[in-house]
């Protein structure tokens, strides 16, 4: 049931995390038409269970929706044969031979970067997207994964590894 | 404290995650290894590599624009039901409507019947794609804990194995671009499957029967959730369920 004021108190709350909740969909679906079509169906779903918002921090509460309505959204493909990188195997990323440092200051290294975050198997990339973009704490990212903080940390720890194996900046990994 | 141990508590560490104590003990560890030193300083790098403004996605304003539209609709949408409190005539008026909408036999779609296309859709797809579940589990609370995190709600998953219904598993589905649970149960030869949708307009309303394509269907919304429960057993048979389910769920 719609309350007077749903929409605007909607529009003041939850909206202004929009473009959070855009790049979260963006990294996780990998395409901008896709995300948008995350995005799109989270809204409209946080909508509908905006009665249900019990105050607090809306933008954990909506990309908590955000990371649903994706994974509803990536078995409904998955079953029609859509492929992901579960694996934890590193794809070839170009910079390879370039330690972190080096590739911040290469001309196109915001395209090798992002090609190391995007084959990131997914349960890896959405800690680190929840961490590094969204500047969540261990905390708000078990409640979103609903993971134990243990999970999360130890994700965490792995996806740097693997995010760091693929940018080069192996030193710190030669011995593990 | 050992390197190793060190190098797992660098990323509390990096994230601000520790308590004072820890962090010293880390501080003192740092002070004496430079192999940490230099494990630390390649996380601080990549972590600066990640704040590249070419790394974010804002949303586009068309999207923006597109997104402002829906809400807008769905908005109205949703105030529409309250509209008959204005005044019994108007009240009277809907129960009119209602009534000849009821007693049409093939007239406009309504949404009930839509809902209903849709579920057996989804079913026909799974059956056609041999995928009738994503998990295969007859332990209800497995299943309610698999469908946690995927979808707004929590499913009732209900043990019908004393009526002759063994539970087999669940899967996802997308009911008119909706996220529900799909619950599997097999009866003999036959699958009844039960689709948890949240509810189109929420409420309780009482169970209502259709039949699509050679399955049966019945149907009642309970609160937020509606149900769908679809299967080629006999009419009799699934309205019989259903009502038993209706009472526990």
């Amino acid at each position: 049931m719609g309350t007077p004021g749903k929409l605007g108190r909607f529009e003041q709350t939850v909206l202004p995390h929009l473009d959070a909740a855009h790049s979260l969909a963006r990294w996780l679906t990998r395409n901008e038409h896709d995300a948008e079509d995350v995005v799109q169906e989270a809204v409209l779903r946080a909508f509908r269970f905006f009665d249900t918002f019990q105050g607090g921090e809306a933008r954990h509460w909506f990309l908590k929706i955000v990371r649903n309505t994706f994974y509803s959204w990536y078995d409904k493909n998955k079953r029609h044969a859509r492929t992901e990188t579960l694996g934890d195997e590193a794809m070839d990323v170009p910079g390879n031979e370039l330690t972190p440092d080096e590739v911040l200051v290469k001309e196109h290294s915001a395209r090798v970067v992002r090609a190391a975050i995007e084959t990131l198997p997914l349960e890896f990339r959405e800690v680190i997207l929840l961490r590094e973009f969204e500047g969540c704490s261990y905390k708000e990212i078990a409640d979103i994964v609903d993971v134990p903080i243990g999970t999360v940390m130890s994700r965490l720890s792995r996806a740097r590894q693997q995010l760091k194996n693929r940018l080069g900046g192996d030193a710190a990994g030669a011995e593990a | 404290m050992k390197c190793q141990e060190c190098e797992e508590l660098l990323h509390p560490y990096l994230d601000g995650e520790m308590d004072p104590t820890q962090r010293a003990a880390v501080d003192a560890h740092l002070k004496d290894c430079k192999d940490c030193r230099q494990a630390l300083e390649h996380l601080q790098m990549l972590r600066r590599a990640l704040q590249m403004p070419e790394l974010r996605y804002p949303a586009s304003e068309t999207l923006r624009h597109r997104l402002q539209k829906q809400l807008r609709e769905a908005d109205a949408k949703e105030r529409r039901p309250q509209w008959p409190r204005w005044s019994a005539a108007a009240a009277a008026a809907v129960v009119a409507v209602a009534l000849v909408w009821n007693f049409m036999p093939h007239g406009v779609p309504s949404e009930d019947d839509a809902m209903a296309d849709a579920v057996v859709d989804q079913q026909q797809d799974a059956v056609k794609d041999g995928h009738l579940t994503d998990l295969t589990s007859s332990d209800p609370k497995a299943i309610q804990n698999w469908f946690s995190g995927k979808l707004a709600y929590t499913p009732p998953v209900p043990d019908l194995s004393a009526q002759g219904y063994t539970l087999k598993g669940a899967r996802m589905e997308q009911v008119k671009g909706h996220p529900a649970a799909a619950l599997v149960y097999q009866h003999g030869t036959d699958t009844v499957t039960v689709f948890v949708c949240s509810a189109l307009q929420p409420g309780d309303k009482d169970l209502d029967t259709d039949s699509d394509d050679g399955y049966q269907i019945a149907y009642w919304t309970k609160g937020s959730l509606s149900f769908w429960v679809v299967s080629r057993i006999d009419a009799a048979s699934l309205k019989q369920l259903s009502q038993g389910l209706r009472q526990t769920v």
